[in-house]
């Protein structure tokens, strides 16, 4: 979980990729370096994907540019967050990266501050998403757990109903309900409904209750 | 010919000609109708006249049957007693004779022997037989007979009864009315018309009777109307037209026995025709005149925005599209015309647009991806330095700075420094400038040179360019390309400055081992803060301007061991003079 961050540059020039990895070395950050947007995507699979890390990506490259590449992941759900950088960035290129879920627009020649600050805030949100990302998982696997009754129960708990509409609803008995609810909450691990409604929501499991 | 001439020209002849044949067809059914009223008019007089003889010839009989119904009539007849008759008569006759127009008054015994003749009582015995038929008639048929007919007297409108006695006529008795000159004359009171009465006489004819002097009567025209036709003359007489008639007038038998004339004043129709005719003309004229101006209107309203429009058509070839396209508001063939031709403008208008829009682009868009490009290779090497300086200053910062670390960043930040050099190197090799190619120089034959290239430029604005030149200035050691580049700056900026019919003016002038030229300006002078930065590289005012020239400029002429004097004027222009060492 608090693996060490790795910072995915992605650049045509190769004097740049050098570059930017002796300066993240110098404040300890690990790089990967890739060549073009081709060759990341052809490794993105082998990629942990537990590692928290930024992706720094320049805009203006040969083959498929910085843009494309960013609609791609981000149809993808790539989780790692994106800071594109550009040697001779303008207005309408920055509106569109930003737009398109980028986390910062760099122009260079950068502040070394500016880029490291940009950064360290991607790496932290990476983090955060990962957790989210792990809790969720988690949600998901004990959710796998339930019985098809136990399932119904949970939902009809959730919508707020009583044991015994949540009986006359499945045309069980009260006590059968009861039971059901009970092991329904152990396997999820929630100690309330409050909590087992978070979870739910968390993990964005659909839960209908009839 | 011009068009609108032709065009003004063949209206009026077409009008003219529908004039002179209306004109004519109208005043010859005038003329008609004019000689139909007259003719009527005579005709009428002609009734008249033999109305008149008509109702003499009655009066006539009327008195003959009445004398002859008198029993003391019969007796005297039948006595053959003249003196008797006469004696009876005499007074009666003279009454009749003076009131009622009787002329004669004769009795006559059977067959046709005159007994008395009480308007020549003298004259008595003989035999008529031969020539008064009427007479003849009465006394072999016993009737009353009337009518027009000749006798010793003259001719008379006669009426005869027979004098019968126990079915036996034996004679009979005669009222003659006159119809000569009396007649004619009571005609002339009643009818205003002249009137004159021919008879046979021989192979010619006699005048018995006239009211005129001025009737003509020509004996072929009167054996004509003898024969039995009307004829209608026409003709002046006392300076007043006249239109006359000749016919025959009959007997009691029915044979002509005289010709009558009538002749009337034709004046009031004369008049008429002749006052038609004059409107005629009158009306003529005016519409003709009328339609000469109409046509001159039309064919000019046709011609001129033709003539306009090839005026237009002409300085549209000629490149000048200020030019206003006329007539394009009309509804015609002519507007029609007119907007074909403003589309072809517009057209022309719009091609020369996109042509100064394309230029402007070609030569900005070049620039401008050249700067791109250069920013962005420099980007790449600049960039690369940093991230290893920052780099290695944070290694340094560091607790462990790791020595093989720190050289392998400062060997790869000089090597990106070698590219940008090598960058900058290949950037300066595309724009290298000539080696300087120093000469001796007469500075006022450079100028003049100048000049001469300048001003095709100047020509369009209508900006004037005065030199005023030092008679003498000393020789200088210059590259006569890179000084004339600094003159063609300075005149270009002053002629951008310049309005359009300002001037500008060049002076050399020699003193103190310097050459300097001047150029001065009429323009508005510097805005605020320009002054001060217009050497300045890539500093501008104008909109398309890269602002190297002047920077350029002041290389140039430092490198040849001048200098730069910039001037505001006083009234609002700006001097700007280089000054070059001369040699010694």
């Amino acid at each position: 979980m608090d693996e060490k961050p790795l910072v995915l540059v992605i650049d045509d020039d190769d004097a740049m990729r050098g570059s930017v990895a002796f300066f993240m070395a110098s404040v300890g950050l690990d790089t990967r370096l890739f060549k073009s947007a081709e060759e990341f995507l052809l490794v993105l699979d082998d990629l942990s994907k537990e590692r928290p890390g930024c992706l720094l990506l320049d805009v203006r490259m040969p083959g498929m540019s910085g843009l494309e590449l960013q609609r791609h992941l981000n149809e993808m759900s790539f989780v790692l967050p994106v800071l594109m950088v550009s040697g001779h960035g303008d207005i309408p290129m920055a509106v569109a990266a930003l737009k398109g879920g980028a986390e910062d627009f760099i122009e260079k020649p950068y502040r070394d501050q500016h880029l490291l600050d940009a950064v360290n805030l991607a790496i932290r949100k990476s983090r955060e998403r990962l957790a989210e990302g792990s809790e969720r998982s988690v949600v998901r696997e004990r959710f796998q757990r339930l019985t098809r009754r136990e399932r119904e129960v949970l939902a009809g708990v959730l919508a707020g109903k009583q044991n015994k509409m949540i009986a006359l609803d499945l045309d069980l008995s009260v006590k059968t309900v009861e039971v059901h609810r009970h092991t329904g909450m152990e396997k999820m691990a929630a100690g309330s409904v409050a909590e087992l409604s978070r979870m739910i929501l968390l993990a964005d499991i659909p839960m209908s209750s009839s | 010919m011009p068009l609108y001439a032709r065009l003004t020209f063949w209206f009026v002849i077409l009008l003219a000609s529908s004039i002179a044949v209306l004109v004519s067809i109208m005043l010859d059914g005038m003329a008609d109708t004019v000689s139909h009223a007259e003719e009527r008019e005579l005709r009428g007089y002609l009734g008249a006249v033999e109305a008149m003889a008509g109702l003499r010839t009655n009066t006539a009989l009327a008195l003959a049957e009445m004398v002859a119904a008198m029993p003391d009539v019969r007796m005297d007849i039948a006595a053959a007693d003249r003196e008797r008759l006469l004696m009876s008569f005499s007074e009666p006759f003279a009454k009749l004779n003076g009131d009622a127009g009787v002329q004669q008054f004769q009795f006559h015994l059977a067959p046709a022997i005159s007994l008395l003749r009480l308007h020549q009582p003298a004259l008595f015995g003989d035999d008529l037989s031969s020539f008064r038929q009427m007479v003849v008639e009465t006394n072999l048929r016993g009737t009353t007979v009337q009518g027009l007919e000749n006798g010793v007297a003259g001719l008379g409108a006669r009426a005869i009864a027979p004098i019968r006695q126990d079915g036996r006529v034996l004679g009979s008795v005669e009222f003659g009315m006159d119809f000569g000159q009396a007649f004619a004359e009571q005609f002339k009171a009643r009818f205003a018309a002249d009137i004159a009465i021919h008879l046979p006489d021989g192979d010619g004819f006699r005048t018995v009777a006239t009211t005129s002097r001025f009737l003509l009567s020509d004996p072929l025209v009167t054996r004509a109307a003898f024969s039995g036709e009307t004829v209608l003359r026409r003709y002046h007489a006392n300076g007043r037209p006249v239109a006359a008639l000749q016919a025959a007038i009959n007997d009691y038998s029915g044979k002509p026995v005289a010709v009558v004339e009538i002749a009337m004043d034709a004046g009031d129709y004369a008049a008429q025709y002749a006052q038609a005719r004059w409107r005629a003309l009158v009306v003529g004229i005016c519409v003709l005149l009328g339609g000469m101006i109409i046509a001159w209107f039309v064919s000019r309203t046709i011609s001129r925005p033709l003539a306009a429009m090839t005026e237009a058509m002409h300085r549209l070839a000629e490149g000048d599209l200020d030019v206003d396209v006329p007539a394009a508001e009309r509804e015609d063939e002519i507007g029609r015309m007119a907007r074909a031709m403003f589309v072809f403008k517009q057209n022309r208008l719009e091609i020369e647009r996109q042509k100064a829009v394309r230029d402007q682009f070609s030569r900005l868009g070049i620039l401008g991806e050249m700067a791109s490009n250069i920013a962005h290779e420099l980007n790449q090497p600049l960039a690369s330095i940093l991230n290893y300086a920052r780099g290695m200053v944070r290694l340094l910062d560091g607790e462990a700075a790791d020595p093989a670390m720190l050289r392998t960043g400062a060997l790869a930040a000089a090597e990106q420094a070698e590219r940008a050099a090598a960058i900058i190197h290949r950037i300066r090799g595309f724009v290298r400038r000539r080696t300087p190619h120093r000469i001796r120089l007469n500075i006022n034959d450079l100028v003049e040179e100048s000049v001469l290239l300048f001003e095709a430029s100047t020509v369009r604005s209508k900006v004037a360019i005065h030199t005023a030149l030092a008679p003498r200035v000393p020789l200088v050691l210059a590259d006569k390309v890179e000084i004339q580049q600094v003159l063609l700056n300075l005149l270009q900026n002053a002629l951008d400055a310049t309005p359009d019919g300002g001037d500008i003016r060049l002076s050399t002038e020699a003193d103190e081992g310097r050459a300097t030229v001047s150029v001065s300006d009429s323009g508005t002078g510097f805005a605020p803060g320009v002054e001060d930065r217009m050497f300045d590289p890539f500093f501008t005012t104008k909109s398309e301007g890269l602002g190297l020239g002047l920077s350029i400029c002041r290389t140039i002429v430092e490198s040849h061991g001048g200098g730069f004097t910039v001037q505001s004027k006083a009234d609002g222009g700006v001097t700007i003079g280089f000054t070059l060492p001369v040699l010694s």
